[in-house]
């Protein structure tokens, strides 16, 4: 398709630089000055977009519980509550599954069902491990009376673990819906710029474990 | 948006983050990227939990080692797992990883450093705030209708501060909260040696006055020996006018020497009393029987004589204490003054105790409507098995 | 069955919002009744309510805008006219009610007055500038918006249904908390920014992930109108700073809700830590105002002045310098909270330096017009009117950047008189600006200049009867909030105020006029070919208004102000390029997700205030079926054939050959 064509530096009466038809400048400017990308890409940078954002919010409850860590209230500190052997498996878990997420993305892109199907249940067991670990820890710890009410240490605990928690299970739901619809609908392709958004957030899901595990429960313990 | 006729050459354009730039690559090769993410991310995970757990590493550097640990497992995610690369056509991906680390960063330095200096200033948190109740465990409702169940935190009675009342640097803290403390016990010790040293000189000094004093007594006594030989000397008319003033202005001289020295010696002697004191105080001991409700003081850190926020508070061991609870509005129509109440603590789940309540009040969280009402229970502690902060599980009402 | 909710919760026994809330719902049923008795509501359903069109979107948010503005004005005015009745009397507001007034004011002012229209400009603007068809999500730009107007919804419900928060527009515990505001007005304030607060960061995401990869060929970073990269930098402070607030609200929300001990007097709770995270957003969020009004300005500079933007690189760079350093100043919102000396020079130095980026705008704006030809149009007026009066409230900021001079002017009406200075200043005028600059654009004829001119002048006007005196009644010490004050010296100033407030409603009138008129005047207002006021940028290449697709073929760029390039060689020869080939696009279809998303979410947020908690189940499941509906459509565009294209471009294309025709040889 041809295009309106517009005259070449005619509007740049103030020599502002750019030496515009540098090819050096043309290629390290990306896609812009090629103009359209496919819908896989915009999609992708704009749920990382939305993971940045996700990841600044929990930012801002690690700096509450930063500011709280010590305001047990006469009640229960973590050292007294952590059990680093339940933080262990739930951190192997989780690891495990961003891996097998990572296999899901390729089977899918691969179009193997038994690579896809067999990487995504893999994760959701590992993912559903993860969850009812973490559902009786925190159970127990209420029993105890040290629930989110009973000081401020254990409120920015509870919010904190909990809202990763919450993340985990919305991503549960969301990988039977797109398995779900990979079975209804194959490999199409809007389907599989969602399993690579799903994948993003699966791996930033254990990325930002891996910030709690090590600031909640291990320096916790160990400090 | 119309893409009509675009292709979508890989190498010509942007790669999507978490999107591998192998173009229809076998699977294997895809996998390569993961296995080596994995490979790497598992030992570093099983390095931070072992530095933790177990004294491997020197204690003052944990946290540090954790944290680098943390972040190089976060990096082989970003690399491995979402294939976050530093190429040109990544560089959107970065920038706005980047920018969104960099805000990550400015949030969790500003408030932490904010916070750290708004609570020091501000007094914040305040030890003395009466303990936080759990609300009644309704759950656990007993069999017998008319038993309440609550749930309650052993109160101490008043607690003493425990201050420094010279300034100077900790240099050893020996007691810390929940420790039982005897009378005269030490909490803590100031660098002693300034008022060691100013005990020394005092003492010199003192010295130094009282053999000053010595000497002048010794003067004086010469002098007055003098004096009055004289005097007797005048009467007998055998001395001159002038040698008799002489002797009588160095004998007033010596005396009003003695006098000075008298009184400097006494000062000394004072001086002395209170660097002696001073020098006490260093060691910061306890004045009660009791338990170490909370510490304020770390080893180190610079203390100020008398300053409003007290090092220690101590709790003596009550004989007899009180519980705080809150019930539930609905389950306090049986509760009544007088109502024996029996109660176990966490610590000593076999042994029951039993105490009576005293008062029924408000709750102090009143929202409306009114859910909940304040009961105190007292009891006698005459074992003292019972310290402040204990939690305690409460029945109320006739068996 | 129905949580708190009794009928005890309507204001039966208060007169003012007794009859406010009736003559609103009168309106709104009578709106909906013209609508559906004279056949209008299939096509405003087909057209509007479910259109994924970025400039449809972008014209509802910024109506939305405009009414929630006057809503907030209609506060204002109660205010004002309260303190000037109430010196050593009563007045007639008491002091439940003033409370929440002035809450409302806030909280609808910046979250859905200032938001929506900022957020709608940019909407509307940033694609055709970029030269492509429609943002990077279209159906989430309408998820975004229909959420923003569930908030605004619900902050307007809880006049008739319930009461509104007393704590002010930031809620600070442990007032806001359960034990000292037990009613549900802070339960509206925090369920309808939580849910509006997704929205605005559904937007953010789209827009930056539009203007970072989606262009016309050859439009590279630096060719792009300014306009552009202020909106880049607004939506990346969005996307920074909004998880920080929905972050502090839900932890407010867990103290009401569930008894957690965040911000509590006992069991360790830290109410400072509240102000330290809200105001971490808050700070960002006022440049996220301000940075598309400076966008605005800059094309409406360069415009009116009849030359490029000067110092189009300086002002790229001042402009993500304010992006970042607005995320290190947010201490100076409490500097009377005892951080200390360090922390307080340390922000206050911040807050200082990050006037000079601003500064360096400012002189590029002078200096654009230096040596131009100036027009003086409405949208001129509104910018000429924005540096004077911005210029003279960032001074005062910078003077309230002194921790010195804060603890005595802090919580002072000099401070409210500041902050309304540079928003009124800034946002508002860049508003209107826009407003007036882009309405032919939207909607095909111009606005009616002599009405528009005088609601500026009375605007400006008014805005300084009304500030000024606030300013030295603040001097003399009058704190905000104030239901009544009992000092002589400050009721002449409270009293020339109230005066100033009234040429403001003079103003508004004006503004509401002036559509009322145009409208019947559209014929003779007429914009023919698309381009009213010889603009520069891509937008005005395009027919008024634009067709769905906005272009027919996209542009190719090949230098910076793309459309002027364009013109000046279509004026030499004296013709227009040659007819494009064109070809069928493929457009995003409609879809009423957003509208449904929205429906389940003022159940949600309704049900949450009210402790209904059956209909806050349902309402999830209902928004998370309407999600999995709309994943599971197999057809999500639809084709424009190449004839109607065709068709709809030679339209246009013989209007501006007829100009060209008449305007032959002169430049």
């Amino acid at each position: 398709m041809t295009a309106v064509d517009a005259t070449a530096g005619g509007s740049d009466p103030y020599r502002l630089g750019h030496d515009q038809e540098s090819p050096t400048r043309q290629r390290t400017l990306g896609h812009a000055d090629r103009g359209l990308v496919s819908k896989r890409i915009v999609t992708a940078f704009g749920f990382w977009i939305f993971l940045l954002s996700d990841i600044i919010m929990f930012s801002a409850f690690f700096a509450a519980y930063a500011v709280l860590v010590g305001e047990t209230a006469g009640g229960p500190s973590g050292r007294e509550l952590f059990n680093l052997n339940n933080v262990g498996i739930e951190t192997a878990a989780l690891l495990l599954s961003s891996f097998t997420v990572g296999l899901a993305g390729i089977g899918a892109r691969a179009q193997s069902g038994s690579w896809f199907y067999g990487a995504m249940t893999a994760t959701f067991i590992l993912g559903a491990v993860f969850l009812s670990i973490e559902l009786r820890e925190f159970a127990s710890m209420i029993a105890r009376g040290a629930g989110p009410t009973r000081s401020a240490f254990l409120s920015a605990f509870f919010t904190l673990v909990g809202c990763h928690g919450l993340h985990i299970t919305v991503g549960l739901l969301w990988l039977l819906t797109i398995m779900a619809q990979v079975l209804a609908k194959g490999y199409r392709a809007d389907i599989l710029r969602r399993i690579l958004c799903f994948g993003l957030f699966w791996h930033a899901l254990d990325i930002i474990w891996v910030g709690i595990f090590t600031v909640v429960y291990l320096m916790g313990v160990a400090l | 948006m119309s893409h009509v006729g675009q292709t979508h050459d890989l190498h010509t354009s942007d790669t999507a983050p978490g999107e591998q730039r192998i173009p229809r690559a076998e699977i294997t090769e895809q996998i390569k990227s993961y296995l080596i993410g994995l490979g790497l991310a598992v030992p570093l995970t099983v390095m931070s939990f072992l530095i933790s757990g177990t004294t491997l590493v020197w204690g003052p550097s944990i946290p540090v080692a954790l944290v680098v640990l943390a972040i190089a497992q976060m990096g082989v995610h970003l690399v491995f797992f979402l294939h976050i690369t530093t190429g040109p056509d990544s560089v959107n991906n970065v920038m706005a990883l980047a920018f969104g680390l960099l805000i990550v960063f400015l949030i969790l330095t500003g408030s932490l450093w904010i916070m750290a200096n708004l609570n020091r200033n501000m007094g914040f948190p305040k030890e003395t705030m009466p303990m936080q109740v759990e609300p009644g465990a309704a759950a656990r409702s007993p069999i017998v209708v008319r038993t309440v169940t609550a749930n309650g935190v052993v109160h101490p009675a008043a607690t003493t501060p425990l201050s420094a009342h010279v300034s100077g640097q900790i240099q050893a803290v020996d007691c810390a909260p929940k420790m039982q403390v005897k009378a005269g016990q030490s909490c803590a010790k100031i660098d002693p040696r300034p008022y060691q040293i100013a005990v020394d000189r005092t003492r010199a000094d003192l010295a130094a006055a009282e053999t000053r004093l010595d000497k002048d007594k010794a003067d004086l006594a010469r002098a007055k020996a003098a004096f009055e030989s004289h005097e007797g000397e005048a009467k007998r008319q055998a001395l001159s006018r002038k040698a008799i003033e002489r002797s009588r202005k160095a004998f007033e001289k010596v005396q009003t020497q003695t006098e000075r020295d008298e009184t400097r010696a006494a000062e000394l002697q004072a001086a002395l009393h209170a660097a002696e004191v001073s020098l006490g105080s260093t060691n910061i001991v306890s004045p009660i029987d009791g338990t170490v409700v909370s510490r304020n003081v770390e080893m180190g850190q610079k203390v100020v004589a008398d300053s409003a926020k007290p090092l220690f508070l101590i709790a003596a061991i009550p004989t007899l204490i009180q519980i705080d609870a809150i019930i539930s509005a609905k389950d306090s129509g049986g509760v009544k003054l007088g109502d024996k109440a029996t109660f176990t603590v966490d610590t000593l789940p076999d042994h029951s105790f039993s105490g009576t309540v005293t008062q029924i009040r408000p709750s102090p969280q009143t929202s409306e409507p009114i859910t909940a009402i304040g009961v105190v229970i007292s009891a006698p502690n005459p074992d003292l098995l019972l310290k402040p902060g204990m939690a305690a599980t409460i029945r109320i009402g006739a068996e | 069955m129905f949580g708190k909710l009794s009928w005890a919760a309507i204001p039966f026994d208060q007169p003012i919002p007794l009859i406010a809330g009736s003559i609103v719902i009168f309106v709104v049923l009578a709106v909906i009744a013209w609508i559906v008795l004279s056949g209008h509501l299939p096509y405003l359903w087909r057209e509007w309510v479910t259109s994924v069109d970025h400039k449809r979107i972008g014209v509802m948010y910024v109506l939305l805008g405009l009414v929630m503005l006057l809503r907030g004005f209609i506060d204002a005015i109660m205010m004002r006219s309260q303190q000037a009745f109430a010196y050593r009397t009563p007045g007639y507001l008491p002091p439940e009610h003033y409370d929440q007034i002035f809450s409302a004011h806030g909280t609808i002012m910046i979250f859905f007055g200032a938001m929506p229209l900022v957020i709608g400009l940019m909407n509307f603007v940033v694609p055709l500038q970029l030269g492509v068809r429609d943002v990077a999500f279209p159906t989430l730009n309408s998820v975004g918006f229909w959420l923003t107007a569930t908030g605004a919804l619900l902050v307007n419900l809880s006049l008739v249904i319930g009461e509104f928060s007393r704590a002010g527009w930031l809620p600070y515990p442990p007032l806001s908390e359960l034990t000292y505001s037990p009613g549900v007005g802070v339960d509206y304030y925090l369920w309808a920014l939580e849910i509006s607060g997704v929205g605005t960061l559904l937007a953010g995401i789209n827009l930056i992930t539009t203007i970072l990869k989606l262009h016309a060929p050859g439009m590279t970073y630096m060719r792009m109108p300014m306009f552009c990269w202020t909106a880049l930098a607004s939506n990346l402070l969005i996307v920074a700073a909004f998880p920080i607030l929905t972050a502090t609200l839900t932890m407010l929300v867990l103290d009401r809700y569930f008894g957690f001990h965040f911000f509590t007097n006992e069991a360790g709770g830290n109410m400072m830590m509240f102000v330290n995270l809200i105001w971490a957003w808050g700070h960002p969020e006022v440049y996220i105002l301000v940075l598309p009004a400076f966008g605005v300005f800059s094309e409406v500079v360069s415009t009116f002045s009849r030359r490029p933007l000067f110092g189009y690189r300086s002002m790229v760079a001042a402009t993500m310098a304010i992006c970042i350093i607005s995320f290190t100043v947010w201490l100076h919102h409490f500097f009377t909270m005892g951080g200390g000396a360090d922390v307080n020079a340390m922000f206050g130095i911040a807050s200082m330096i990050i006037a000079v980026p601003t500064g360096v705008k400012i002189f590029n704006w002078l200096f654009t017009m230096y040596g131009g030809r100036i027009v003086y149009s409405t949208p001129m007026l509104w910018a000429i009117g924005f540096m004077v009066t911005f210029v003279i409230g960032g001074m005062t900021g910078v003077l309230l950047a002194m921790p010195p001079a804060d603890f005595v002017l802090h919580e002072s009406l000099f401070l409210v008189a500041h902050f309304h200075n540079v928003i009124i200043g800034s946002v508002l005028f860049g508003a209107f600006a826009g407003y007036a600059y882009w309405f032919p654009k939207a909607f095909g004829f111009r606005l009616h200049e002599g009405l528009g001119k005088a609601a500026f002048w009375l605007t400006l006007v008014g805005f300084y009867v009304v500030f000024v005196p606030l300013y030295i009644a603040g001097l003399s010490g009058m704190t905000r909030r104030l239901q009544h004050f009992d000092v002589a010296a400050w009721r002449p100033w409270i009293l020339i105020a109230a005066i100033g407030i009234l040429i403001m409603a003079c103003a508004a009138a004006c503004q509401i006029a002036q559509l009322v008129v145009s409208i019947r005047q559209r014929e003779a207002l007429r914009d023919q070919t698309g381009d009213p006021w010889n603009g520069r940028s891509l937008e005005w290449a395009t027919p008024s208004p634009p067709p769905a697709f906005n272009f027919a073929v996209l542009p190719n760029v090949r230098g910076e102000e793309a459309y002027w390039g364009m013109k000046q060689r279509a004026l030499e020869q004296a013709k227009l390029g040659e007819e494009p080939a064109y070809v069928d696009i493929e457009m995003p279809r409609n879809s009423p997700t957003g509208f449904v998303c929205a429906f389940f979410a003022t159940f949600m947020g309704f049900a949450l205030i009210w402790h209904i908690w059956w209909m806050v189940g349902l309402a999830a499941l209902g928004a998370y079926a309407t999600f999995v509906v709309f994943a599971w459509r197999d057809k999500d565009e639809y084709i424009i054939p190449a004839e109607t294209v065709a068709r709809i471009d030679r339209v246009n294309r013989s209007a501006r050959n007829a100009v060209l025709a008449r305007h032959e040889g002169a430049p």
